[in-house]
């Protein structure tokens, strides 16, 4: 299988002050790194989970490859093209093979549009005139198991899974390849969260989507996703197939985050908390590994010495001087 | 029953009016707080969990109406107080922590402030004193420097540390009960699951009840004693967290527990789901609320709403299904 999307050690920075204010105030760098170094590729017709706590970069990575916010390094390639690179119009044609699914199913669908106008808006704003809206609208809705009078529904008279089915019709309005879905079921109950991922799961199956689900929810990756990775402070600690990540957590943290879920039975409560403190701020980071600062295996060397990328199996890798894999093995 | 408990619900029903004619948001609900335990309300949205929380503390909105039932606060029904003998009880005897620490921490005053400010009923204590209190109490919950950091403002800290000062505030007044509605929910995994051990090591030194609101299977698995579980508007089933989690008997408990995706062990594209909705709680239905989303509904539970049918002493579910 080829890969639809390829990221490649790509680097995405905003800048905290400007070069004379950082210069004044005796500022060395003035950029914060949001992501550093980051390559993966998703292949076609599969699921892509990006992983970490808040601060990681993730959602900053999902914009970047939208181009959503500038790439300072690295490419973005798309079907072997790399359309970020090239004519405003290369860019509107990316777009309409990329869609995005914000965070917030309420929030992200304006409050004074209706359920037909979101959901139609993209052919609007792509210019694709002469199409018939109101069939458009019906196709949508029914696409994602919605009753075709939802059309004249405005968003707060939508339940939480209602918006966010509309925040997939809306997605899915221009018959795009790749969708990047950013937290798709926070906030959702239990319940509607399966009908959510089911409903997701249909539409891959029948449409051969692609994604690139963000989430912090470790429960849900588990069982959506081809591939992971957790990102940390901007990089990659580790990434690899789902199931060995699983099975095999290489990176400390990837073992905390694992460790740090709430297990739904309450013969097995955990006595200690295993990943302490908080993630440091990214205009400060740690020297060495940056995850030292919290790691429960830091040694010398990784206060001192960033790990490299380190291949432990094909397609899974990790930045760890001390991985668990070989205790395990 | 009702001396050993810090809290004790009884027949609770509160709608809410609006345009469209009164919300019947809890219907008849009970629940007991023993003194010292935690007890976890689960519920989806609009399951009426936080309107619960907020009558026990006496904030409900104005346009909530109490039809009927009795929220008894160490045998004082907090529905009967006048506004001073609320205000004695809140922040003193019970405290709440709510689900967002950005909007429930004043933006504009220092923590420091906002921590001497709500020692005012302490006439005994001067500025020192209550500082070095306030000191004490962001120690306990684990933020370092705190001597210092009383005069930062909310948005230097992060949200993590926000929900610490916003228990430590909740226990400064060594409250005998605490209701903490959802205080994780805007915290990632690792902060979650560190405040939720900090709940259970405060507990231990506190010697108060909390009441936990969450939606989250795992947390109150992890942290309670007893759970309630609320539908609708209605108790449909309560009992000891073994009860609950090992066996349990209403059908709406069985398919919250189906689906949460941490339950299932093998690895699945195709989750469960309970179909259906939540019933428009402008009309509630005549006969068991579940029964229209319920997979083992029968003819009886269309016409006859249920009792409560007791277990074994310690858990009781709404259902037909839970007489044998």
């Amino acid at each position: 299988m080829s890969a639809l999307l390829e990221v490649g050690n790509l680097h995405v920075r905003f800048p905290l002050l400007g070069p004379i204010k950082a210069r004044l105030a005796g500022v060395e760098n003035r950029f914060l790194d949001a992501v550093l170094g980051v390559s993966f590729a998703v292949a076609a017709g599969t699921t892509f989970a990006l992983v970490g706590e808040s601060g990681s970069g993730k959602s900053t990575l999902g914009r970047a490859i939208i181009g959503l916010v500038p790439i300072q390094a690295g490419s973005v390639r798309f079907d072997g093209e790399e359309p970020l690179l090239q004519s405003s119009a290369a860019i509107a044609a990316y777009r309409r093979h990329v869609a995005m699914m914000f965070q917030d199913p309420v929030a992200s669908l304006s409050p004074r549009l209706t359920v037909k106008s979101l959901i139609t808006e993209p052919f609007v704003i792509h210019g694709m005139k002469g199409r018939n809206l109101d069939a458009e609208a019906r196709r949508l809705l029914a696409l994602v198991g919605l009753p075709a009078d939802f059309a004249g529904r405005y968003p707060h008279q939508l339940s939480g899974g209602q918006a966010r089915r509309v925040g997939v019709a809306r997605a899915l309005a221009l018959s795009p390849k790749l969708i990047i879905a950013d937290e798709p079921t926070a906030g959702l109950d239990v319940s509607v969260q399966g009908e959510i991922l089911n409903l997701l799961s249909r539409l891959q199956r029948e449409l051969g989507l692609t994604y690139i689900v963000i989430t912090h929810n470790l429960a849900v990756v588990r069982h959506v996703s081809d591939e992971m990775a957790i990102m940390y402070m901007g990089r990659f600690l580790e990434h690899g197939p789902t199931r060995d990540i699983f099975a095999h957590p290489a990176h400390p943290y990837t073992h905390g985050l694992l460790a740090a879920q709430p297990h739904p039975d309450p013969d097995r409560r955990r006595e200690n908390v295993e990943l302490q403190g908080e993630v440091p701020s990214l205009a400060r980071r740690p020297a060495g590994c940056e995850f030292h600062t919290r790691c429960p295996r830091a040694q010398e060397l990784c206060r001192s010495t960033r790990p490299e990328r380190q291949v432990l199996t094909p397609g899974h890798d990790h930045r760890c001087h001390f991985p668990l894999i070989g205790a395990v093995a | 029953m009702a001396s050993d408990c810090v809290l004790s619900v009884r027949d609770l029903s509160v709608d809410f009016l609006s345009p469209h004619g009164p919300i019947h948001a809890l219907r008849r609900v009970s629940l007991d707080v023993p003194r010292g335990s935690i007890v976890g309300i689960v519920g989806e949205s609009g399951s009426g969990k936080s309107t619960l929380s907020l009558a026990a503390i006496g904030l409900l909105a104005n346009n909530a109406v109490v039809r009927g039932g009795q929220v008894l606060f160490n045998s004082a029904d907090v529905l009967t107080m006048s506004k001073s003998q609320l205000r004695d009880l809140r922040g003193q005897r019970m405290s709440m922590v709510f689900q967002d620490p950005m909007t429930s921490l004043n933006p504009v005053l220092s923590i420091g402030t906002q921590m001497l400010d709500i020692q005012y009923r302490d006439h005994a204590l001067g500025a020192v004193d209550k500082r070095r209190k306030a000191v004490a109490a962001l120690r306990r919950v684990g933020i370092p420097d705190a001597e210092q950091r009383l005069d930062r403002y909310p948005h230097e800290f992060s949200g993590g540390m926000r929900q610490r000062i916003a228990i430590a505030m909740g226990l400064l007044g060594n409250p005998e009960l605490l209701i903490a509605d959802e205080p994780t929910t805007a915290l990632d995994v690792t902060l979650e699951a560190q405040i939720i051990h900090l709940l259970r090591e405060l507990r231990r030194e506190f010697k108060g009840s909390i009441l936990f609101i969450s939606h989250n299977l795992g947390l109150i698995a992890e942290l309670c004693d007893h759970v309630v579980i609320l539908y609708a508007g209605e108790v449909v089933e309560q009992g000891t967290v073994q009860d609950i989690f090992h066996r349990p008997r209403h059908p709406y408990t069985e398919a919250l527990l189906v689906c949460d995706p941490a339950r299932i062990d093998e690895v699945r594209r195709e989750l469960p789901t309970i179909p259906g909705e939540v019933p428009n709680l402008l009309e509630v239905p005549s006969a068991c609320v579940f029964a229209p989303r319920c997979p083992k509904a029968f003819d009886r539970c269309r016409v006859e709403r249920p009792l409560d049918h007791a277990i074994g002493g310690t858990q009781s579910a709404r259902c037909h299904l839970a007489t044998a």
